[in-house]
């Protein structure tokens, strides 16, 4: 097999490769690096922290659906102080071997978003901080902040002032024109955006007549969003002059061939870690090998490539 | 570029699936590196069908694994479409399974050891009680469910010692909750550890009776859970701990499924139930 140049820029970063793994779904890292040599990845997002920990929702937080899972963890997380006391060190041999590390920010408040930021950014042990606005599950947080324009560029340009790293933003799809949010985020001094968070949505157990989740509505995520996904991607990618990590159902090499063709310069792989502990090395095996069926040398040729006649 | 937990992902042949009741099968597999690997109390995840529909693996606890045959056995309910399309595979055919999970119940020298299960919760208990009675342990079952249909494998652990069974209807056994004839038993006996696994009703009860006389029990617990690898953080349950709110969520499958009964916390304090169980203030 020829050999392909898996390199890519995204913005002020260079990964190894296109490949992502993506908050929430996979913890610190400590659970799957038993599994396979975290290095092979571009790079990890970890868990979202918080000011303080969170205990997070009470349970049942899952519920599966078509194609799907539903989700309503509650950003249970051990606070900003342990997360760079006790996890992020344990993450930097990963730098030294060309895989970034990527911090993910969550809060109830411009001055949560900033406390984090400042603090991972000041340990000096990511290459760059995700800010998340656009979890649903956070009641008065999170989507609260992704979901309105002048917000969104309000909290982007105060976490930006006091960001030391690339800035990622991560987009909610649950808006009317998610380009006017990727636009609005842009002009708040966002380097790179991540798209997309989970869609809101709910499972009901007929024969109780319950809500499964305890929280009632959760976020969407898994093969199902996709075409929800790719749609933003190429939409966001033909207005906004930002790299993107295209992030929604990816389960193979081809998934993530899509979002590469639809804009994105990476791809972020969710909710496939938490179905195949091997998702994400096999999903970078598979990418190469389609590269190699379409006879390109280098991975950044696709980016955007999408052929409309 | 593998580690060794890629291991415990495995293709394992079916050798039997059969019904035990009406909505209840058992499943033979052949799976010798999880057999050897596995402890009693563990589980393993089973995706019931090749690729990704369903979305996720199945959890279900290890009712048996016998090392030398190489082979894991296990029942389970048919519930919805998952459990409805395992019961419709075939022995020949292979199923992907992942596994051994979670800590599995932990032994140090006990000599008398109480089992006591309910419904579905007496399956991972077999495990436990060939185990015990392997190392010449004694072991004291009490088995509890709707109907004597569902006393699931009760002959299996008559072989083993002395039996205790409770029915709701009183079609089998006495009709009674199970918790009836284990207080009954502990009037006059004092086993060194209780292990029981079952409706989250039934575990809370049997903690009240244990706890109340100072005996030290471990529960295998149950949750909707997502991964099974401790990453997604969908399968927790509230243990105690010193924190703000005087418990911490712990992860069934990586940090359980057993933990110790006076740990858990059966029931959450009534306003962290509520929206959300969002206590932060909002600012």
């Amino acid at each position: 097999m020829n050999k392909v140049n898996l390199q890519v820029q995204l913005g002020p970063l260079k990964l190894k490769n296109p490949i992502l793994t993506m908050s929430g779904t996979f913890g610190f890292g400590r659970e799957l690096a038993k599994f396979y040599d975290l290095s092979v990845l571009g790079g990890i997002v970890v868990k979202p922290v918080t000011p303080k920990p969170r205990p997070g929702n009470p349970p049942p937080r899952i519920a599966e659906t078509a194609g799907g899972i539903l989700n309503a963890i509650g950003i249970q997380n051990p606070g900003v102080d342990a997360a760079i006391a006790e996890e992020l060190p344990a993450l930097q041999y990963l730098r030294r071997q060309g895989t970034l590390v990527v911090g993910s920010v969550s809060g109830h408040s411009f001055a949560d978003y900033t406390f984090v930021t400042k603090k991972l950014s000041d340990s000096g042990l990511v290459d760059a901080i995700e800010l998340n606005i656009s979890c649903p599950n956070l009641k008065g947080g999170g989507l609260a902040f992704g979901t309105d324009p002048d917000t969104v560029k309000e909290v982007v340009s105060r976490v930006r002032a006091v960001c030391g790293v690339p800035l990622i933003v991560k987009l909610s799809p649950n808006v009317t024109d998610i380009t006017k949010i990727a636009l609005s985020a842009a002009a708040g001094g966002a380097d790179i955006l991540s798209l997309i968070n989970t869609l809101t949505g709910m499972a009901i157990d007929a024969r109780t007549r319950r809500p499964i989740l305890k929280n009632i509505t959760g976020g969407l995520s898994g093969p199902a969003v996709k075409p929800v996904a790719l749609r933003m991607v190429y939409e966001v990618a033909r207005k906004v002059d930002l790299p993107l990590i295209g992030i929604g159902g990816i389960i193979s090499g081809t998934d993530a061939a899509e979002f590469l063709l639809a804009g994105a310069s990476a791809v972020g792989v969710g909710t496939a870690n938490l179905l195949d502990p091997l998702a994400a090395p096999r999903i970078l095996a598979e990418l190469e090998e389609y590269l190699v069926q379409q006879q390109v040398e280098s991975v950044e040729e696709i980016v955007g490539g999408l052929i409309i006649d | 570029m593998l580690r060794e937990d890629a291991g415990k992902i495995q293709m394992a042949t079916i050798v039997e699936n059969k019904p035990l009741a009406s909505d209840v099968y058992h499943i033979t597999l052949q799976a010798p590196r999880l057999a050897a690997a596995a402890k009693p109390g563990q589980f393993v995840m089973v995706r019931v069908a090749p690729g990704f529909a369903p979305t996720l693996r199945r959890p279900f606890s290890l009712h048996r694994f016998d090392r030398e045959a190489g082979r894991i056995e296990l029942i389970y309910q048919v519930l919805g479409k998952g459990t409805a399309l395992l019961a419709g595979r075939k022995p020949g055919e292979e199923l992907e399974l992942l596994g051994p999970l979670g800590n599995g119940f932990w032994f140090s020298g006990e000599s008398r050891v109480a089992l006591v299960g309910g419904g579905m919760g007496i399956t991972p208990l077999l495990a436990a009680a060939e185990h015990l009675a392997g190392e010449g342990k004694e072991v004291v079952t009490f088995l509890g469910a709707r109907t004597g249909d569902y006393l699931l494998a009760a002959e299996k652990f008559a072989h083993l010692g002395p039996l205790y069974l409770t029915t709701d209807d009183g079609s089998r056994g006495e009709k009674a909750l199970v918790t009836k004839p284990l207080a009954e038993y502990l009037e006059n006996n004092r086993p060194d550890l209780v292990l029981a696994c079952g409706p989250l009703p039934m575990l809370r009860a049997v903690a009240e009776v244990v706890n109340s006389r100072g005996i030290p029990a471990q529960v295998s617990l149950e949750q909707r859970m997502g991964c099974g690898l401790g990453v997604c953080l969908g399968c927790a349950f509230p243990i105690r701990a010193e924190t703000p709110e005087g418990y911490t969520y712990k992860r069934v499958c990586h940090d359980g499924p057993v933990f110790w009964a006076h740990e858990v916390l059966f029931a959450l304090p009534a306003e962290t139930t509520k929206q959300g169980g969002c206590s932060d203030e909002q600012s």
